[in-house]
């Protein structure tokens, strides 16, 4: 998950000459090789940040769009990646803000297993509860009920365990402003949970 | 460290023991003309844009014109009618009495 980062400046120099002839003259082939290089990688920051309702290639072909895009912005200052990222991170955004349903969390929302998996966290033991699924199902319901920043943040922290450093870098956004709103959400998370359990 | 914290304990549980699967290595096919397309679109110029648009106004226009024709055009059959041809009458007289 974190390859990529450290993959950026090489990635930037074999496929410079390909985005300077796609600004030059709108070179087809140079665009398709660019798509081709950099699928996976979209695809790595997409994938997991989905919104519920749309597909992961809608979403990829959008970030694609906007990349060539803004192409001729692109100063080399941030590795390329690092600039990838933060498009797709604000597709992401975009998509789950459109989707814009943030309903509050009620106990008859849970399956039985999401039931089982909250009290199991509330108790201590969920490190131990056999379901997975279910825990990673809870994790997302949870996450739908923040604002799509927010949420983007604590995914990135909490759930694949990057840096703050690494969310900067990821997303462009500004360290305070990060810990702010990572801090507001786990926040209204702890809260949540211990709300859904109270109202059983 | 024992922490309380029940969000801390679930996110922790989940990514310890679930894995977002590895992302596709190569596109799918179609995935790339479907973005040129998208672009192609997207970068035709403002000229071409009216032009298009005024290309398809054609047979509107035209039926448009059609109808307005149709609606003003002299009707040969609504002529000079009686009453003003006796009008016309009396008016030589009075001008020219015999």
């Amino acid at each position: 998950m974190h390859g990529e980062e450290a993959k950026a400046p090489e990635v930037a120099a074999d496929l410079t000459a390909d985005m300077a002839a796609w600004q030059r003259h709108g070179d087809e082939p140079a665009a398709r090789r660019l798509m081709a290089a950099l699928y996976p990688s979209v695809m790595s920051i997409i994938r997991g940040r989905l919104p519920r309702r749309v597909a992961e290639e809608d979403l990829a072909q959008e970030v694609f769009v906007r990349f060539f895009e803004k192409l001729g912005s692109y100063d080399g200052r941030a590795p390329l990646a690092h600039w990838l990222s933060r498009i797709a991170v604000n597709v992401c955004i975009d998509a789950l803000r459109a989707e814009a349903r943030r309903p509050e969390l009620r106990w008859a929302d849970l399956s039985e297993a999401e039931a089982d998996a909250l009290n199991a966290t509330v108790a201590g033991t969920i490190a131990e509860a056999p379901d997975v699924a279910a825990a990673g199902e809870l994790t997302t319901k949870l996450l739908d009920a923040l604002d799509e920043k927010d949420r983007m943040i604590v995914q990135m922290m909490d759930l694949e365990g990057r840096t703050v450093r690494e969310v900067q870098e990821l997303t462009g956004w500004g360290e305070s402003g990060i810990k702010i709103r990572a801090f507001r959400a786990r926040r209204k998370l702890r809260k949540t949970i211990l709300a859904l359990e109270k109202k059983r | 460290m024992k922490t309380n914290d029940p969000w801390k304990k679930l996110s922790d549980a989940t990514r310890r023991r679930s894995r977002t699967p590895e992302p596709p290595t190569e596109m799918p096919w179609g995935f790339d003309n479907a973005v040129l397309a998208r672009l192609r679109d997207m970068r035709s110029s403002p000229a071409e844009l009216w032009l298009r648009l005024a290309w398809r106004m054609v047979p509107a226009g035209a039926a448009v014109f059609l109808v307005c024709w149709i609606a003003v055009r002299p009707n040969p059959a609504i002529g000079v009618t009686s009453d003003s041809k006796e009008l016309a009458e009396l008016l030589i007289q009075e001008v020219f009495p015999q």
